[in-house]
This record gives structure tokens, C-alpha cells and sequence, in this order.
């Protein structure tokens, strides 16, 4: 949970704002369930991260989650293989619900090394803007949590540049197109809200 | 990436439909189709024609709707900047004496008698008087007055005769008191003080883009080189425009220097500045009053020694008063009795005026010995820059001749804004008989920029929106309520056709 009132709304806002995105391209689009089943996950994706960003979303179990963008994963890189042309794009989505995966992994406490692994306790590992379980940070564990932090903060970079870049190519479409009604380019403002929901989300776990 | 693939793209493009007419760039003044070719010839043209409608479309909207919080702003700024001489006469008989006698009491059988007359509440602090005829201010934290306030006792301190108690805000008398928070929060609360941030966060954009679209138009007209000075010759609205304009141009420094340090006091844009202040080490730097031979941990003595006893707190004020002397501290000073037995007095000079002195000590009651200063001149100057911002912006800075331009400020803002809102009424229709509003500028300005440039603005906004919260909540409802109207647009225009 994001535990700064102003950034949980922010949060909220742009998942939910993407959320109805998704659910709109779902029921407006074509019935083809390739394209289904990738609107459904990042419909999935926004709910989840709209929910985690709550204190009570903060208690839920992580594991089913998990598996799930896992999985989520697995479908984006089997596109992305599979679909000459969408590589990238693909690709793009395929780090986005591993990196859902990730998040939820770090929550769920199990990435951390606990005291019994250490056998000594030490002070506690904490994540300033995030309510996280409680964890305990072994001297001996340092090295993990180096490159725990470090993919971390590669997650909040990245998004953050990919925030950027859809939203870049948003003025990219609308200026190619200015023919267009502006909620044509509702997609690609959606995956730019995203990225920016997810680099925050990052962002306050560092 | 290809265009291709992304339209294609499984996850979220929207799947192709039969073109739509581009009601989403539908313009407010013009037709359809002649804002799209504008959108179109403006993609070729310079960075001014593409910014202008932007910078058009900020000025315009942030002024028709927070301007009437600006205009509160300014009027109960002209009130406080004219209060302070009157605060002065209205309680002249509480600060100051009757006659100026030989000697002062010590400053222990001063305290007794505001402590006999005044048993109430814990001491906080102790103004002597700063001239010949002036009492001394003892300060007292109660319970029976507003969050912030407390009561300030005044002492003759050549009789010891208590001339009267008032609850004071800060150094500021009653009247003052009042006006400054009516000018911060409107008499009510932390929700008024929602007015005040909405004012601080929009002035300065609607003052620059205002600024910009001024120059713009000035040397669209040839007129660069009177840019302060209204067009006397002109009539109707481009007489308006043009003392809008040079009105603008006058207190544009003023105005930002208002906002900025106006935007300190807010709620919630105040506290992210704190914080950026504090992580650039520009904050106001204190005194540690820890006696050197003391276990405890380090502190401030400001809490008015609530807890300790306060004869043990109160012991060697005539001391410490000696050893600031003898530090050179002059007056205006205060001094702050210790709150715990490990803390010495702290005195601080509050020398506001230009030029300014802030120089603090603190000391030991008991040996009378300076424990540890700091000086004025040891703040970071990102501080003093902070002090004198914040002086000029309560009128204190440079005494009356500050408060005359805050005053001149004051009217030249409030004239500006009413001459910004009689522009606008007249342009609105009069064919027909029914009442409507004016129109305002045409939407699509974002679609009209590069996209690197709009990517910018959009980050920029975005990042000032998270820094001042307002402005940004404020920005998010206007979007919102603009995609509304553009959306019932486009609904009606499908329906026509």
C-alpha cells in the first residue's frame, strides 16, 4: 500500500482510468481472443495495482497474484515469438505483468531473506512509502537486498522512460492523425497512465 | 516501432471504426473544420503560433475560475498590508508605558507580577522592550485560545504595573491577528486555507502566460517597445486588453515574488516546500540550547517549559539577559525560557525590518555562560533569501514604503482582474435574446504542439500538479470537465449528421 494519501490517489486514478480503458476496448472490440485474453490481463493488471495501492489491498494474499501475472508473462513472450511485427509491443507487455509478478513477489515477503536464514536478527529493512510485511535484514543479507533494490529501482526507471515514450507517441498519433476524435488514442494515453502508475509504484517501494 | 504495430497491438489499441468527424478538436469560436486546418498550418509554424494557443487556453481558463480566489487574495492582502499602524494606536496602551522612568526592574520581579496577576498557562517567552517607552511582552501558552495563538501579558517595567493581556498570533496583536488569518484561511480553518494555496499555485501561471501572450502581442502588433504602457488611443475591448496588459507588465515581479512565498504558507504545497528546503539544507538554522555538561539529547528550549518546573525554568533571566547583551545581541529580542533542566535560555533577535537580524544564543542560567550561536550571517543564503521574501510579502521588509507597494500591488491586481472579466463579458454573444456566456479559446491546443514539446508540458504540469496539490486537483477537474464538454460534442454532432 502506498501509505502517502495524495499518491495513493494518483495511483488509484490512473489504474482505474485504465481499468475503463481495458473494459471499454473489451466490450467495443473485435471478438478475437488473442485480443481478449491480452485486454482481459492488463484489465487485471490495473485492478490489481489500483487495489494493491490500499491499505486493505496490502493484506490480500500474493501468491494467486503472482502465478497469474507469471503466467501473464508467459502469454506476452509466447506473442511476442509468435507475432512478427508486434515483437516489441509485446515484449513491452511481457515486462509489465513480469515486473506485476515481481512486485508481488517483494510484498509477499519471500524474496527477503527472514531471521531464521541469518540466524541473527538484525534491523529491520525498511520501505519508506510502502506498508510492506515485516522484515528483517541480516547483515549477511545484504547482497540480497542490494539486488532486490536494484531491480527496483531498474522497474522505476524503466517505467517511468516508458511512461514518457507512450506518452510521446500519443502526440506522435494525434498529430499523425488530427482527423481523428482525441479518444481514438485512448489505448496508447492508457498504457502511458500505466507505466506511470507502475514507476510510482516502484518508486515508493525503494 | 511501426505505426502499424502499434494500432495492431493486441492489448490496447482501440480496433479501427469508421471515421469519426473530429469532434474531439472541436473549437469553442471556430468551426470544426477550420480548427483542424489550424492544428494542421500550425504544425509547420513557429514554436510562438504553436505555444500561443496553449499559453491562451492556461490564461484564459485558470483566470475565469480562480481568479476569484486571486481577487479575495488581493483584497485581504491590501487590508492586512494597511493594518499594522493601526494595530500600533488601537493598542498603544499595551505597549507601551505611561512614562518613562529611571531604571527597569529586573526582569525576576517583572515576572512575578505578571505571574500574581496572570497564574495561568506556562511562560513561553520574554520581549523586553525594545525602545525607552515600550512594556515588556511575556507570553503565555494557555488552553482557552485557539490552536496557534496564546496570550501575551504586557508589564510596565519600570512600575511592574500589568497594563493588560491579549491573545496574541505570534508577535501580532489582536487586529493584525485577525487580518492575517483572515487573509490566509478566510476565518475558516484549514479549509479556507484552500483559497489562499488555489490563489498561490495558479498566480504565477496566470501572470506568465499572461506576460507571454502580452509580449506576443505586442510584437505581433509592432508594439514591443510599449509594452508598459496602455494604448490611450484605442477603444472598446483593445483599450481593456491593452490596460490589462501594461498592468500585468507593472507588477509581474511582485506578483511572483507573492506567489512563491505564498505558496510557503500553504497547506499542502507549503509542506513539500519545507521538505525541499530541508533537503537542500536551505532551512532556517536553530540554536542548540543542550547545556555542554547535560546527558540528555540535543533540543530547542521552545516549548515554553511545560512540564518543568517554572521557577527552575524561569531562574537567571536578568543573567541571560546580560550575556546577550554582552553577545551584542540587540533588540528586538526574545528570549526562551528552558524546558527541561538539561536546556539553556534561548534569545533570538527578531529584527525584521531591513536590515535584517537574526542572530540567536543560547546560555546557561545558572553560570550565565553562551553556550552556542548562531548567527545571521551563518545562514545559508538560500535561507536569508527565504526571510526576506517572505518580509517583503508581509509588508515588514522595508516598513511603510513596503506596505505602499503591496498596497499599489494590491489595486493594480484587483484592476487587472476586473479588466480580465469585462473582457470576457464582451465577448460574448448578443444576437440572441437569451443570456450566453462568452466562448473561449478552441480545444486541441496539446495536439498542436510537437509531441516532444507537448511531452513536456504534460511532464511539467504533471510534476508541478504532484508539488502543489491544488493547483494540480484543480488542473485534473478542468480536464475532466473539458473532455465532458468535448465528448457531448462529439455525441451531438453524430447525432446531427
Amino acid at each position: 500500500m502506498i501509505q502517502e494519501p495524495l499518491l495513493r490517489w494518483v495511483v488509484t486514478l490512473l489504474f482505474v482510468l485504465s481499468a475503463a480503458e481495458c473494459a471499454y476496448a473489451l466490450a467495443t472490440g473485435p471478438r478475437v481472443w488473442t485480443h481478449v485474453i491480452g485486454q482481459l490481463l492488463h484489465f487485471f493488471m490495473a485492478v490489481a495495482m489500483a487495489v494493491m495501492a490500499w491499505p486493505a489491498g496490502a493484506a490480500l494474499p500474493t501468491t494467486a497474484p503472482m502465478v497469474l501475472f507469471l503466467a501473464a508473462t508467459a502469454w506476452f513472450v509466447a506473442a511476442a515469438i509468435t507475432r512478427v511485427g508486434h515483437r516489441a509491443v509485446d515484449g513491452y507487455h511481457a515486462a509489465m505483468m513480469l515486473a506485476m509478478a515481481w512486485m508481488y513477489a517483494v510484498m509477499g515477503g519471500n524474496l527477503r531473506p527472514g531471521p531464521d536464514q541469518a540466524g541473527h536478527e538484525s534491523s529491520a529493512a525498511s520501505m519508506p512509502g510502502m506498508d510492506m510485511p515485516a522484515v528483517q535484514a541480516p547483515s549477511t543479507a545484504a547482497g540480497n537486498l542490494t539486488w532486490i533494490d536494484a531491480l527496483n529501482w531498474l522497474c522505476t526507471i524503466g517505467f517511468a522512460v516508458a511512461a514518457i515514450w507512450w506518452l510521446h507517441r500519443y502526440f506522435v498519433e494525434r498529430r499523425a492523425e488530427p482527423h481523428q476524435p482525441s479518444h481514438r488514442h485512448l489505448g496508447v494515453a492508457c498504457q502511458a497512465m500505466m507505466a506511470a502508475g507502475t514507476a510510482i509504484m516502484f518508486a515508493v517501494m525503494l | 516501432l511501426r505505426q502499424e504495430s502499434l494500432r495492431d497491438c493486441c492489448a490496447f489499441t482501440v480496433p479501427n471504426r469508421k471515421p469519426l468527424s473530429p469532434v474531439s478538436h472541436t473549437p469553442l469560436e471556430e468551426p470544426a473544420d477550420q480548427a483542424e486546418s489550424d492544428v494542421r498550418e500550425q504544425l509547420q509554424v513557429s514554436a510562438w503560433a504553436r505555444f500561443r494557443p496553449l499559453l491562451m487556453r492556461l490564461h484564459f481558463y485558470a483566470g475565469i475560475f480562480i481568479a476569484p480566489f486571486i481577487l479575495v487574495a488581493a483584497i485581504t492582502g491590501l487590508l492586512y498590508a494597511l493594518i499594522p499602524q493601526l494595530d500600533t494606536f488601537v493598542y498603544r496602551h499595551e505597549l507601551t508605558v505611561d512614562q518613562v522612568g529611571e531604571q527597569r526592574m529586573p526582569l525576576a520581579e517583572q515576572m512575578a507580577a505578571v505571574r500574581t496577576s496572570h497564574p495561568e498557562g506556562t511562560v513561553a517567552s520574554i520581549r523586553p522592550p525594545a525602545s525607552a517607552n515600550e512594556t515588556t511582552q511575556v507570553t503565555l501558552n494557555v488552553d482557552d485560545v485557539a490552536p496557534d495563538y496564546a496570550r501575551t501579558v504586557f508589564v510596565d517595567p519600570y512600575t511592574g504595573e500589568v497594563r493588560g493581556a491579549l491573545t496574541t498570533f505570534g508577535q501580532w496583536m489582536p487586529l493584525r491577528a485577525w487580518f492575517d488569518e483572515f487573509h490566509r484561511n478566510l476565518h475558516l480553518g484549514a479549509v479556507g486555507r484552500n483559497y489562499s494555496e488555489l490563489a498561490a499555485s495558479w498566480l504565477w501561471v496566470i501572470a506568465g502566460a499572461g506576460l507571454l501572450l502580452w509580449i506576443g502581442h505586442r510584437r505581433g502588433t509592432g508594439r514591443l517597445k510599449r509594452l508598459v504602457t496602455p494604448d490611450r488611443g484605442a477603444s472598446g475591448r483593445r483599450r481593456l486588453l491593452s490596460w490589462h496588459g501594461s498592468l500585468g507588465v507593472w507588477m509581474i515581479a511582485a506578483l511572483l515574488l507573492l506567489a512563491v512565498s505564498g505558496m510557503t504558507w500553504s497547506r499542502f504545497a507549503g509542506a513539500n516546500v519545507a521538505e525541499l528546503r530541508s533537503h537542500l539544507t536551505w532551512s532556517t538554522p536553530s540554536v542548540d540550547t543542550a547545556l555542554p555538561n547535560s546527558t540528555a539529547g540535543h533540543g530547542t528550549a521552545r516549548q515554553g517549559g511545560a512540564g518543568y518546573d517554572e521557577g527552575l525554568a524561569l531562574r537567571g533571566a536578568d543573567t541571560v539577559l546580560r550575556t546577550a547583551h554582552d553577545a551584542h545581541l540587540t533588540d528586538p529580542m526574545w528570549m526562551y525560557p528552558p524546558s527541561s533542566p538539561d536546556q539553556g535560555w534561548q534569545v533570538a533577535e527578531n529584527k525584521r525590518d531591513w536590515p535584517t537580524r537574526y542572530d540567536a544564543i543560547a546560555v546557561d542560567p545558572d553560570t550565565g555562560a553562551l553556550t552556542a550561536r548562531v548567527d545571521f550571517a551563518e545562514w545559508p543564503f538560500m535561507a536569508k533569501l527565504a526571510d526576506w521574501i517572505v518580509g517583503a510579502h508581509m509588508g515588514i521588509l522595508f516598513g511603510v514604503v513596503n506596505q505602499l507597494a503591496l498596497a499599489a500591488v494590491a489595486f493594480t491586481l484587483i484592476a487587472a482582474i476586473m479588466l480580465g472579466y469585462r473582457m470576457w463579458w464582451r465577448r460574448r454573444p448578443t444576437r440572441s435574446s437569451a443570456l450566453a456566456l462568452p466562448t473561449g479559446p478552441r480545444r486541441g491546443v496539446l495536439a498542436a504542439l510537437r509531441p516532444h514539446e507537448a511531452t513536456l508540458v504534460v511532464v511539467a504540469l504533471a510534476g508541478f500538479g504532484y508539488f502543489a496539490p491544488l493547483f494540480g486537483l484543480s488542473l485534473v477537474a478542468f480536464i475532466a470537465v473539458d473532455v465532458v464538454l468535448g465528448w457531448r460534442r462529439t455525441r451531438s454532432g453524430v447525432a446531427r449528421r
